[in-house]
């Protein structure tokens, strides 16, 4: 987001609502919306890969960033946000996906991966080679084990190892391990 | 470094998990053993691979100005909401230290406020005796200072009231209308006052034994007044002619308008 988009978006804050918030909660809310812009893409393709549907990814993203300001404004901890962040929405997004699993089993959507930017240059043959390699990278992808593919996305989302291991409870070496594997076999294609 | 690095290192290497001296030693290693740098070149593709894979370009909407907007009217309102749900919290609180401060000011002060047990006698056993003294008898100083207490009227006293074992240091046997006032030493009119008391307590009803005689001989109340309003509630009489809830800690000589020592 560009300086006057920031600029116009606190513009706006300033008209929403009757209640003027004391400076401490427009801190917080600037703080807040800092991380939001900076996370707030990532959180919500995090959210979208453990299966939950666009709409409630996008309601998650909000509750996880009302987290965020409820534990700014109470002056907790901040060392890591980016961390704390993946880690309530990973929570958040599995207890809504119990939820849904509860209740209609087929609204668990799969994985939105990215179409393949094919090179213009590439002549017929290479294209369709590269075609079907990216379609052979989906698909071990989709195979992959949840855990392994949580840890392969949390890593793309630029997460270290040890912050990874804290999102998902498991130790630095079983993220080490997961990494690995992932990555060998989506080499192998 | 003489072995091959495992797969695990290599992918922390690329990670940027190792330390600087492991990183350096790998690098090394890389540059010597072609069948490493092959495998180490198919593990970064395949991460080039993931995060061409993983990364949408269409996921602005997250973050996009109506999530954003959605994010601020969101926190308003969770302000809101807490602080509405403040307000019942803060009125408990409020009702809670109302309460504790009451408790307190009755626990400390207040000794005044509760009266304990022991600083009233008991009105059937204790009515209190006393004849009519005329002034000249009454208002001359140390006129009246109470007499002897015979032997077998205190063991009477104490059978009365059961505390005939309770040791001697523990309660003085008081009058209840002062001699001062004409009050008689008669079994009617003792009885046990614990020295325990805090509050309400000997020391405070000397002080009231103190005053009301200069103002019966001010000529403020009549002697019967004082008789029986000391016999029937001394603690009441207490309040009502020394002006105080509760009994006065230093008792400083009271003076009367146009006593020696009042200017």
């Amino acid at each position: 987001m560009t300086s006057s988009k920031l600029q116009a978006a606190l513009n706006l804050s300033a008209s929403i609502g009757t209640v003027d918030a004391p400076a401490s909660a427009r801190s917080a809310q600037d703080d807040v919306l800092r991380l939001f812009d900076a996370c707030g893409p990532s959180l919500f393709r995090y959210v979208r890969a453990l299966g939950i549907d666009a709409a409630t990814s996008q309601d998650i993203v909000q509750e996880v960033f009302l987290a965020l300001f409820h534990h700014v404004r109470l002056e907790r901890p901040r060392h890591n946000l980016k961390g704390w962040l993946f880690k309530v929405a990973h929570n958040m997004a599995l207890k809504q996906r119990r939820k849904l699993q509860r209740r209609h089993a087929d609204e668990i959507s799969d994985i939105e991966l990215a179409e393949l930017v094919i090179d213009p240059c590439l002549n017929p043959e290479q294209r369709l080679a590269e075609e079907q390699r990216h379609t052979r990278l989906r698909s071990v992808m989709h195979a992959l084990p949840e855990r392994d593919r949580q840890c392969l996305y949390l890593r793309a989302e630029g997460l270290r190892y040890r912050e990874i291991a804290d999102v998902l409870g498991i130790s630095l070496g079983s993220v080490a391990k997961s990494v690995t594997r992932s990555l060998a076999r989506l080499g192998n294609v | 470094m003489c072995d091959h690095p495992a797969d695990t290192i290599l992918v922390a290497c690329i990670d940027g998990e190792l330390t600087e001296a492991m990183t350096i030693d790998v690098e090394r290693h890389l540059q010597e053993c072609d069948a490493c740098a092959m495998r180490c070149s198919a593990l970064r593709h395949a991460s080039g691979d993931v995060a061409q894979l993983w990364h949408p370009a269409a996921n602005e909407r997250a973050a996009g100005p109506a999530a954003r907007q959605a994010l601020i009217r969101n926190m308003r309102e969770d302000l809101i909401r807490r602080s509405a749900r403040r307000t019942p919290i803060v009125l408990a609180l409020v009702a809670a230290l109302l309460f504790l401060t009451v408790r307190f000011e009755s626990s400390l002060l207040g000794k005044s406020l509760l009266v304990e047990r022991g600083a009233l006698p008991v009105s059937s056993l204790t009515p209190g005796a006393a004849e009519m003294v005329g002034s000249e008898r009454l208002c001359v100083p140390f006129a009246r200072v109470a007499p002897h207490i015979p032997a077998a009227l205190r063991q009477q006293v104490l059978r009365d009231y059961g505390m005939e074992h309770v040791p001697e240091d523990e309660y003085e046997l008081d009058y209840l209308i002062t001699p001062e006032l004409g009050g008689l030493t008669d079994r009617r009119n003792l009885w046990p006052e614990p020295y325990g008391l805090q509050s309400w307590n000997a020391h405070a009803k000397d002080a009231l034994e103190h005053l009301l005689p200069r103002l019966v001989c001010s000529g403020r109340i009549d002697l019967a007044t004082a008789q029986r309003e000391i016999a029937a509630d001394w603690i009441g009489a207490y309040k009502k002619y020394l002006s105080s809830n509760r009994p006065i800690q230093l008792h400083a000589r009271l003076l009367l308008p146009g006593e020696p020592g009042r200017e």
